[in-house]
């Protein structure tokens, strides 16, 4: 299996400095994660965890204390700004609130072509027809405003935003969780089917086991910084090793644990 | 104790009036704990709030809210503080924002309780403590500052805060949709167990399903501001009626099996203030007849205490 990413030894520790000294805070502890092409990898634990800082590491939205991170066999402290730029081409991103990340003073098709501008790519409406159908929405829509789209759509927007510059690893943090009950399972679906179609690799982020077992290979369960389970989805459910692991199986809803 | 009838709220907005809850009944007695479902924009926490009368200016309430037979809709404000936080008591959905960051829980609690009763300062404190040990949470927490305690402790205090003056109905709106599973656990056993003691009434408003199968007594789904299908819990899980309820509880998601495609509910939710002829889940509904988009289903009592809104019930077409 070919690597994606590879993290070595990362930590990350935030100091906050003040009058009277200040204190170190560690919030990720000497990570170790191989992320293998095609296999889906869901990033799971409790609120504060640190799955979501080391997601923005990832994505060179933060920088790490110590340690390295391989994207596509390239150390990427090493690279200049140009090189990195064209990496991380190869890695995009979906948050969790898609009200806050869409510019509401963009139309769909200008908040679409902002990765092209950005990476200097030629797109005409080809390309933005292909991509906007391939999540759902109507090309007749591209000149909307995102206000005038539902939770569910605007996360589809999102997704195809993401989708533009055809990149290798989608990190999607908490995709689903501020979105309503009944359009959840089509985001979901939709995950699954870009997937297939372009070919990616899925990062998941999530607190919600059933969520994960459904999009991912594999699991990794975070506790206060460190990764303290690791394994095949399916293994892991039926022979949980981590307290951590343990304490959000058992803390499930019974419905979420068993099908009616 | 708590009987709401043919409520109705509509906001002003832009000289248009937008209807956002209609003719919504139902009754809540001692001990019952009542889970409303419904998903954003159908109208349930607006409900929560005119209930209280917390509305804005623009908000125009009609029917009836009833507390052990006294109307609540056209109390003057100063009779509503009275009745507020002491008969009926409410968390919100966000911990972080509910309480005041200046004060400290100890503040919080004294302020509640000597605003409802008549008592010293010793016995306030006294009181302070006994509410914040029936959340679990120790006593040394009293001197701190929300910013001090986590998510869940934070709604722990909420819960506390709500509880000391032993309300006739608690009001929950989604109160651990901010939280993550294992605290979210924690809370709900909380409020199982306070109520199971005190035996106050519970509103608990939602849109987890999952979460109403381990807490709620009743449930009533909401969709669009009309109620489409009320029932007991043993009855809506084992006979949900309504297509609406039948396609929520589909979508769940479990970890016992991992399907290649999740059954989904096509379109989106409507917009609030979406004006329908017929029923409001007919775009969306997979067994809609020619009659749905025209003419609004009437409630049916289907057998007892389980009604539901749906023309494939009415008995008219079958």
């Amino acid at each position: 299996m070919k690597e994606l990413v590879r993290i070595e030894n990362l930590s990350k520790t935030y100091s906050s400095a003040s009058l009277f000294g200040g204190e170190n805070k560690k919030v990720l502890n000497n990570i170790n994660l191989t992320i293998y092409e095609g296999q889906n990898l869901g990033l799971l634990g409790p609120s504060g965890c640190g799955k979501t800082t080391l997601a923005k590491i990832i994505l060179g939205l933060e920088t790490q204390t110590s340690g390295k991170i391989f994207i596509l066999g390239k150390d990427i402290s090493t690279l200049n700004k140009k090189e990195f730029k064209k990496v991380r081409a190869q890695v995009q991103v979906v948050f969790q609130d898609p009200y806050s990340s869409l510019d509401p003073r963009m139309t769909i098709e200008q908040s679409l072509m902002e990765p092209f501008i950005i990476h200097d790519i030629k797109a005409g409406e080809k390309d933005l027809k292909n991509l906007i159908s391939s999540v759902g929405i109507s090309y007749k829509d591209i000149k909307k405003y995102p206000h005038e789209f539902s939770g569910g759509q605007r996360q589809r927007i999102c997704i195809a935003r993401a989708l533009a510059l055809k990149p290798k690893l989608l990190v999607l943090d908490e995709p689903v969780s501020s979105l309503d009950v009944s359009v959840q399972a089509q985001i979901l679906n939709l995950l699954l089917k870009v997937k297939q179609e372009y070919n990616l690799t899925l990062l998941l982020i999530s607190h919600d086991f059933a969520v994960c077992n459904f999009i991912c290979h594999n699991i990794a369960i975070m506790s206060k910084g460190s990764i303290e389970e690791f394994g095949a989805v399916e293994k892991v459910l039926k022979n949980p090793q981590g307290k951590q692991t343990k304490i959000l199986l058992e803390s499930l809803p019974k419905l979420q644990k068993e099908k009616i | 104790m708590l009987k709401v009838s043919n409520l109705q709220v509509s906001f002003k907005i832009e000289e248009k009036e937008i209807k956002v809850l209609k003719n919504l009944s139902y009754e809540l007695e001692e001990g019952d704990i009542l889970a409303l479902v419904g998903e954003s924009g159908s109208g349930k926490s607006v409900h929560a709030l005119a209930i209280c009368s917390l509305l804005d200016n623009n908000a125009k309430v009609q029917g009836s809210v009833k507390l052990e037979g006294k109307e609540l809709l056209n109390l003057k404000p100063k009779k509503m503080r009275a009745v507020l936080g002491k008969k009926i008591a409410m968390v919100f959905q966000d911990p972080m924002s509910s309480l005041n960051p200046v004060l400290t829980i100890q503040n919080h609690l004294i302020e509640t309780l000597k605003t409802h009763f008549k008592i010293t300062a010793k016995t306030a404190l006294k009181r302070a403590k006994e509410a914040l040990k029936a959340v679990d949470i120790d006593e040394t927490c009293l001197k701190k500052y929300p910013h001090q305690l986590s998510g869940g402790m934070r709604q722990r205090v909420m819960i506390a805060l709500a509880l000391c003056t032993n309300p006739q109905v608690l009001i929950a709106d989604e109160p651990t949709t901010a939280l993550d599973v294992s605290v979210q656990k924690q809370i709900l056993d909380l409020i199982k167990d306070l109520q199971k003691k005190t035996n106050t009434a519970v509103l608990f408003i939602t849109h987890n399903l999952a979460i109403v199968q381990d807490l709620a007594k009743r449930v009533l789904v909401l969709y669009a501001g009309e109620k489409m299908e009320e029932a007991t819990k043993e009855e809506f899980f084992k006979n949900p009626l309504h297509p609406y309820s039948k396609a929520l509880l589909n979508c769940l998601i479990s970890i016992s099996e991992k399907p290649e495609k999740l059954n989904a509910i096509e379109g989106n939710p409507p917009q609030s203030g979406q004006v329908f002829a017929g029923c409001p889940f007919e775009p969306r509904c997979p067994s809609k007849k020619p009659i749905c988009a025209n003419k609004k289903p009437a409630l049916k009592e289907v057998s007892p205490k389980h009604f539901v809104a749906c023309h494939l019930f009415n008995g008219e077409q079958k």
